[in-house]
């Protein structure tokens, strides 16, 4: 009887991808079929060094999702977890293009690099 | 395992802001870090941690949506109007008693606060109205003391040409006749409201012509604007523009413009405005250039927002570069300003100019008794409503356990109310509508139906409506809405019995009940004190008139001598002033001319004291044949005497006008005036500035004396048609506003109390018929009608002794305060609150040993039967 509204967003608030969606999409990628927010934050800390928070992670997970880059399901309660549930992310294809999208475009931009920027000593 | 959680009220406050979609994945991610935490730091560490977390999570993409219901208001809405109106119809003798008192509640209450607007909205029609004023002037002077709303007529054309704040100014003066004698061929009329006038009226007023040309209707002699519906009267339906108009037999005045009627709410009413420049029509001509006498009624308007002190403290200027040589050496002159809308509310302006004068305290008493009636007909609403609520809890229960949340439940009541208000709003604008023509009877007051129609009204009806159904709505919905659904389903489990907010409200209605009845019983007492109240005099059979024709005067003698001759007249007497018509006031010199004080003093022939019967107590009569009377006689009355402060008056001297004289008798004080009024001081002597005539009638037969009397003026002035008054009609009107005020009274009192006990009654049917198995057991174990009577009653007479201790000071003070407006009143004695009192117990008495006798009567075994 009841439909919730507010569980099925479909609209898609533009594709721009900052920095850090990127880098939790990606990460999103690595952790395959146990990314959920604390893992990510984990992942993410291992690997850019940085201090992340939760709800910095959480933040760019919604957005994502809102986006139509991800997808979740939920699954996996633990017992540390306060028998709560985890909420499982997976890129969707439209996720997955986007990734391929920024990799693509950062490779055809290092190529434009005049290969003499490299070889300077500065 | 051994699991340690975070604080609670963390976790509580975290659920309390966290979308319901996303609440469990990130709780479960705290958690986990928070596990985390602890093996590895102390325990109160890990806390902090959670907390800094739960911080950091309340951002907005977090947050959940409050109002994400309202996505599906309008469906909502719409169920809840059906429900509500399904239930109206599922218990149509309950919607119908709701429905019925609600109206009439909402009916009586816009009607007196329509009352009240109306009022206070004097004069506020004209553009700029904050802005006009009327100059009024005190002359203070040796022969006569008078408040005047009139200066000088050249004031207006002054203060116009030579203040910079003053943009237009405008003059109404009075014409010389008393009646005004207008003719159109055949039809003659004597008639009202009739002014000498300028155009300056268009500049200062919003009065706007209907047909004429505002610059050149008053510009020439002899013209004349009339109201829309004088204009019906004399012309019909045609033109009347350049049609003309006899009037006085002096002057033929060409109709240069028609002017819609002045509005119900102007203090300024009039008929006809006759150019100020048309000759013969003042007593004296060149009055226009008179700065000697105050004559005209002068209006100004001042630049917007100007302070009214600006042009007053220029006007003793203009007293000492014009009027100087008028004045005598002791008078003085004072000129001052009065906002045009305070005009119908102040007292001491005789009603010269205007309609009606009007009392502010009614204005303010009377929309208390509006609220009065309101709130008892809400309440009646709350009270049956709440009392019903036991009906309505298994709804309520059910409705939860399917998932209404209190906000949900809160909006169905309110919607419920709300429309029993809206439905009880629309019927009493078609009420309001229908009941105008009684009100008007009612009120004195000349409302229409396009009076109705003004944003301030419509904005007070709708605000009433919704008040009315939130103040019922919000009780039931704050109470029902939080009730638990495992006690709403449980049978018994929520009493409803005590209701002490029930008590509370009844207290109230009683305590509104209780103060109507008495100030009704004391305002009724006071308006039979005041029209029974000895005059002093005798004013039955008598008829007058006002004469100011010096052409009637010198022909006086032998009409009184005609008259004399038929036994059906028993007086003739001619004066300066009789009772009810005021005579000269002026300043009395005695003791040799070394003391003043104000007295009033009418000049009267011989048969004055005869025809109004007037005592003697000390003294004697003047004596027309005495030249010693005739030239420094006076009488006095005992006030006189008082103030003055002489014991034995007789013999003393006393000079009044420049006539020097003694006092030869002292009579009984009588009332001059209104009952309202203080007497007092009065003298009288002989002198013939006679403008009254009043004629005794012997005979019981009015009609063929009257007929007499008009053949004989007829047969003596034969171009105006006669005209008198009654004696004892001029008294009565005395009392119109406290008649009026009486009979709304009367009609609220009447209607609130039926509100009241209709309520009353409604809900002891209703607490009777919930204790129907607990009377009948009563009835079966032996108990008789007193036995249950004392259940019921004992309760409501606590209560409405309780109210009416509330009332008595409030009431008291209010009555006091009325009653000390007028200058002879009844006692506010305990009396009166006694009497109240009593009729509220034997209302009470009445209806709920009603109630309970109905219902005590039915066999206990109907009651008792299970099935």
């Amino acid at each position: 009887m009841l439909v919730d509204k507010g569980e099925t967003n479909t609209s898609m608030k533009g594709t721009y991808l900052g920095e850090f969606e990127e880098l939790v999409l990606l990460t999103v990628g690595i952790l395959y079929d146990d990314a959920y927010g604390l893992a990510i934050t984990d992942e993410l800390e291992k690997q850019t060094g940085r201090n992340v928070t939760i709800s910095s992670v959480h933040k760019a997970l919604v957005r994502l999702e809102d986006k139509g880059f991800l997808k979740s399901y939920m699954g996996g309660a633990t017992e540390e977890r306060g028998g709560r549930k985890k909420r499982l992310y997976q890129l969707t294809a439209s996720g997955k293009k986007q990734v391929n999208q920024a990799k693509e475009l950062r490779n055809n931009m290092w190529n434009a690099v005049p290969k003499v920027v490299w070889q300077g000593n500065s | 395992m051994n699991r340690r959680n975070p604080p609670k009220a963390l976790i509580r406050f975290f659920r309390w802001y966290c979308r319901e979609d996303l609440v469990d994945a990130i709780e479960g991610d705290l958690l986990e870090l928070y596990s985390r935490h602890l093996a590895t730091r102390k325990t109160w560490k890990a806390n902090l941690f959670y907390f800094w977390n739960v911080l950091r999570f309340c951002q907005p993409i977090m947050i959940k949506k409050r109002n994400r219901n309202t996505q599906k208001s309008s469906t909502m809405w719409k169920n809840h109007f059906k429900i509500a109106l399904r239930l109206m119809k599922r218990q149509k003798a309950y919607a119908l008693t709701n429905i019925v008192g609600l109206s009439l509640g909402i009916t009586a209450s816009l009607f007196l606060f329509l009352y009240v607007t109306h009022e206070l909205s004097y004069d506020s029609f004209h553009e700029g109205a904050d802005d006009i004023y009327q100059v009024n002037a005190i002359s203070f002077n040796p022969e006569a003391n008078f408040y005047r709303q009139a200066v000088p007529a050249p004031v207006a054309d002054y203060l116009k040409n030579t203040f910079p704040e003053v943009v237009a100014s405008a003059k109404l003066t009075r014409t010389r006749f008393p009646d005004n004698l207008f003719r159109v061929d055949s039809k003659e009329y004597f008639e009202t409201g009739v002014f000498l006038a300028d155009a300056g009226l268009f500049d200062v007023f919003s009065f706007s012509l209907l047909m004429g040309d505002e610059k050149n209707a008053l510009s020439e002699p002899n013209q004349v604007i009339l109201t829309q519906s004088m204009a019906k009267k004399y012309f019909g339906d045609t033109d009347a523009i350049g049609e003309v108009i006899n009037y006085e037999n002096l002057a033929e005045l060409q109709v240069t413009g028609v002017i819609q009627d002045p509005p119900s709410n102007s203090s300024i009413q009039f008929n006809f405005l006759i150019s100020n420049t048309t000759p013969k029509l003042f007593y004296y001509d060149d009055w226009l250039n008179d700065w000697g006498s105050s004559t005209t009624g002068t209006f100004v308007k001042l630049i917007e927002g100007t302070e009214a002190s600006v042009s007053e403290s220029k006007f003793p200027d203009i007293v000492n570069s014009f009027m100087l040589e008028d004045l005598d050496d002791d008078e003085e002159y004072v000129m001052s300003m009065q906002p045009i809308q305070t005009l119908h509310f102040e007292p001491h302006i005789t009603p010269d100019l205007r309609g009606t004068n009007s009392n502010k305290r009614y204005s303010y008493v009377i929309p208390l008794i509006g609220v009065f009636i309101l709130l008892i007909a809400a309440f009646n609403y709350v009270n049956l409503t709440t009392a019903r609520m036991t009906d309505r809890l298994k709804e309520v229960g059910v409705r939860k356990v399917v998932g209404s949340s209190r906000k949900n439940l809160r909006s169905q009541f309110l919607v419920e109310t709300m429309t029993t208000a809206v439905v009880s709003l629309l019927i009493s604008v078609v009420f309001l509508v229908l009941l105008l023509e009684p009100f008007n009877v009612l009120t004195g007051k000349s409302l229409v139906f396009d009076d109705l129609i003004n944003p301030r009204f419509g904005a007070l009806v709708v605000g009433t409506g919704l008040f009315i159904g939130l103040l019922s709505g919000i009780y039931p919905a704050l109470v029902l809405s939080k009730i638990r659904p495992i006690k709403a389903l449980q049978k018994g489990a929520v009493s409803m019995k005590r209701g002490g907010f029930r008590n509370v409200l009844l207290v109230i209605q009683f305590a509104a009940a209780f103060s109507m009845i008495t100030a009704t019983l004391v305002v009724n007492q006071q308006i039979d004190f005041l029209s029974n109240k000895p005059l002093g005099f005798d004013k039955e059979q008598v008829i007058y008139f006002n004469f100011a024709d010096r052409a009637f005067w010198s022909k006086a003698e032998a009409f009184k001598n005609e008259l004399k001759k038929n036994p059906s007249i028993e007086y003739v007497s001619f004066a300066s002033g009789i009772p009810g018509n005021a005579g000269y006031g002026s300043t009395a010199k005695v003791d040799n001319g070394t003391r003043e004080f104000e007295i009033r003093h009418i000049m009267h022939d011989e048969d004055y004291m005869d025809l109004f019967g007037f005592e003697l107590v000390d003294g004697r009569a003047l004596d027309f044949e005495l030249s010693t009377d005739k030239n420094a006689g006076y009488l006095i009355n005992e006030t006189a005497a008082k103030q003055i402060g002489w014991d034995d008056p007789i013999g003393k001297d006393l000079e009044l006008w420049s006539k020097k004289g003694q006092v030869v008798g002292v009579l009984k004080d009588f009332h001059f005036e209104s009952t309202k009024m203080p007497i007092g001081p009065m003298a009288f002597h002989i002198d013939s500035r006679y403008r009254i005539v009043s004629i005794k009638l012997a005979t019981k037969d009015f009609a063929e004396t009257i007929d007499f009397i008009e053949k004989e003026w007829n047969a003596m002035i034969p171009d105006r048609p006669f005209q008198f008054q009654f004696l004892d009609s001029r008294f009565k009107e005395y009392f119109e506003e406290e008649r009026r005020f009486g009979g709304i009274m009367d009609a609220a009192t009447l209607l609130g109390l039926t509100l009241a006990f209709s309520g009353l009654f409604g809900l002891m049917a209703f607490l009777i018929n919930k204790r129907a198995k607990e009377i009948s057991i009563r009835k079966v174990l032996g108990a008789n009608l007193k036995n249950v009577l004392q259940l019921f009653l004992g309760k409501m007479v606590l209560i409405s002794l309780i109210a009416v201790v509330i009332a008595v000071p409030v009431a008291y003070w209010g009555l006091s305060d009325w009653l000390g407006g007028f200058a002879y009143h009844v006692e506010l004695t305990g009396l009166s609150f006694l009497l109240a009192l009593g009729i509220m117990m034997s209302i009470i008495l009445i209806v709920v040993s009603g109630q309970v006798t109905r219902s005590t009567s039915k066999n206990p075994v109907d009651n008792l039967r299970y099935e």
